[in-house]
């Protein structure tokens, strides 16, 4: 599904060269749930937007689903984005104004082809993640977490080959955030590829497989043994200790 | 499709930020308003040019006594263009069709019994009538024995007919002028109003010219010569050789000033330009400096919007907008304020013209030009100044954006 290999990242700021990524192999097989975790500055956001297709890397090797992205231009990336990653994002970005619904079915208007029936897969997409009743509803009027599943339903819509968080739980609370990972290990178990990009250890064990990044370089590449289980840590999680928190 | 879809989105922020899309608009709305002014009175003041140089004859030239204004009824205090200018013309000038002389009196007094009123006073030729193209509609015209025998015979204008003869047949019968007795021999067709200031052309009195001068006005000067030549195009040249003649007939030499002018067609369409000319200049600079100002507003505003929005962007680009999409998108904005602007201008501009129509002298005319010119301006002003915030928007990186 996913190959990455020798993969190098450098910027050149007049005479400053800096090395962001310093060959960096890995693959990651289909319906995987893989944590890529590191401290800021090691890379890790970098390596996100090489996976993402946001960015392309100084050498090396990228393949996603059998394309290689190094060497296509913008409307190809752009299309790659469209059909192959689903994102969600720290700060959701959600166009604000704009209801649930349009903004799931924005990836749709930029396919190559808008779907006759974009605006019922919209609401289906918003049903997958418990929003059903929250469908014309526009970013102000939900909540953090709220905002965060339509931002999933969004990254879905298109059925990507590959589903990519970038620390979805960062500006949630607990329970939000519980919520978040409940959702992600549920389409994992449906057989979705997943990348969470994350600092959090806590976070990034919900996985199966966690990837570090010490200074642009894979420091560890392990399978989890017990993959934290986010339906429990919800239920486990009492409406009193969240007014605690 | 995509396009449409892809383009459609440049709407949305637009519908959700109202009170900037207005501010985005103002210039175009006033631009297209002046614009749509400017040019249903120049298209009014154009079919009165038509309507005027028509009436004057297309053809036509008109020496008259008196010189200094461009237009307008001969100098009745100047009594140096004689018969003999005429002839002096009908000798030396060639490509002349007709050359008669005109004697003229305004506000001569007219009577028939108890009835009376007043009238423009013309001594004419019998050529008079088709150097102005301008018969008779009942009995006879003046004839070149009238004018050998310096006949007491008249025609006249069919408002006169009214005043001094109601609905009788006046053919035969006489009045008098400036208590010379004369009879009626014929009645000019009506011309209605059309002078230059709304003067009604149908109260005149035709003589023939021996009698006007001897008879009536006791005058050996003449009031104007009215020329028909063969070809228009050579007007210019025929007028500039008639004021050569006319100088040295009356020894003028330049700086002092003619006591003669030469009207054409194109004086005749100058006066008319004139009166809304300056209007038409004021509002074309008002037109272009609001296009302009508004533009650039539209301009910044949209790099502001274009600042605001960055995330939105990378957001875009990052579930599949390819750049020429985000172009796309930011280019309909700015096109679709300039083309709301122009409906919006388009309707103010009408109105305006409608209101100039009804509280100024000035013609107005009304058509489907303004607003096509409106549309091509819109998209001029959409583009020109959409492109540079479109295309920042569109050269953001996506990684950088979504930071």
């Amino acid at each position: 599904m996913i190959e990455l290999e020798g993969i190098e990242k450098t910027y050149v700021s007049g005479e400053v060269v800096t090395r962001v990524l310093q060959g960096i192999s890995f693959e990651i097989e289909a319906g995987e749930y893989v944590a890529i975790m590191g401290a800021s500055g090691t890379g890790k956001s970098t390596l996100m937007n090489i996976l993402g297709c946001l960015d392309i890397p100084t050498a090396g090797h990228y393949r996603l689903d059998g394309t290689d992205m190094v060497n296509l231009d913008d409307e190809a990336l752009s299309q790659l984005r469209n059909r192959k990653i689903g994102f969600v994002f720290q700060q959701f970005h959600l166009l604000q104004r704009t209801t649930a619904r349009k903004n799931v079915l924005l990836p749709l208007i930029y396919a190559e082809d808008y779907p006759e029936n974009a605006e019922e897969m919209a609401e289906a997409a918003l049903e997958m993640v418990g929003l059903h009743d929250r469908i014309d509803y526009r970013p102000n009027q939900l909540s953090g977490g709220q905002q965060q599943r339509v931002a999933i339903a969004r990254a879905l819509i298109t059925n990507p080959a590959v589903l990519l968080a970038d620390e979805p739980t960062g500006n949630l609370d607990r329970r939000s955030g519980a919520e978040v990972m409940a959702i992600f290990q549920q389409l994992s178990a449906g057989g979705r590829t997943v990348i969470l990009v994350t600092h959090d250890r806590e976070v990034a064990e919900h996985a199966e497989r966690v990837i570090l990044l010490d200074d642009g370089q894979i420091a560890e590449d392990r399978r989890v043994d017990q993959p934290r289980d986010a339906e429990q840590e919800l239920t486990n999680l009492t409406v009193g200790e969240e007014v605690y928190e | 499709m995509r396009r449409f879809h892809v383009a459609s989105e440049g709407w949305g922020s637009l519908r959700a930020n109202k009170l900037r899309t207005f501010f985005m608009m103002a210039g175009t709305i006033v631009g297209i308003a002046a614009l749509t002014v400017i040019m249903t009175i120049g298209k009014g003041t154009e079919r009165q040019v038509m309507r005027r140089v028509e009436n004057f004859g297309p053809r036509a030239m008109m020496l008259v006594a008196g010189g200094g204004r461009a237009t307008g009824p001969p100098d009745a205090q100047v009594t140096t263009l004689t018969l003999a200018d005429m002839e002096a013309i009908r000798d030396k000038i060639s490509g002349l069709e007709i050359v008669t002389p005109q004697a003229w009196a305004t506000r001569t007094p007219l009577t028939r019994g108890s009835a009376q009123t007043r009238a423009t006073l013309w001594g004419v030729e019998p050529e008079w009538h088709a150097a102005w193209d301008w018969y008779v509609a009942e009995g006879e015209e003046i004839t070149h024995e009238d004018v050998a025998t310096m006949a007491r015979v008249c025609v006249i204008g069919s408002s006169v007919k009214r005043d001094l003869f109601g609905d009788e047949d006046p053919i035969g019968e006489s009045l008098y002028v400036n208590k010379v007795r004369v009879t009626v021999t014929g009645v000019l067709e009506r011309r209605g109003t059309a002078g230059t200031g709304g003067g009604d052309f149908d109260n005149r009195i035709l003589l023939p010219i021996t009698t006007a001068m001897r008879r009536v006005l006791n005058v050996e000067h003449i009031g104007a010569v009215r020329m028909i030549t063969t070809d228009a195009r050579r007007m210019p040249e025929q007028a500039e050789a008639i004021t050569g003649l006319m100088r040295r007939r009356h020894r003028i030499t330049p700086p002092a000033e003619d006591d003669f002018r030469i009207n054409s067609p194109l004086a005749v369409a100058e006066v008319v330009r004139g009166t809304s000319r300056t209007l038409s200049i004021l509002l074309m600079v008002l037109a272009g400096l609001s296009l302009f100002v508004g533009g650039v507003v539209l301009m910044n505003i949209l790099l502001i919007s274009v600042a605001e929005r960055t995330a939105e962007i990378g957001l875009r680009r990052a579930v599949g907008a390819t750049r020429g999409d985000i172009f796309t998108q930011f280019l309909t904005e700015s096109l679709s304020v300039t083309f709301l602007g122009m409906v919006v201008g388009s309707a103010l501009g009408a109105g305006v013209s409608l209101a100039v129509q009804h509280l100024t002298p000035l013609p107005v005319i009304l058509s489907w030009e303004p607003f096509a010119v409106g549309i091509a301006f819109a998209f001029l002003v959409g583009a020109f100044f959409g492109v540079q915030p479109a295309r920042r928007a569109a050269r953001l990186p996506p990684v950088e954006a979504l930071r």
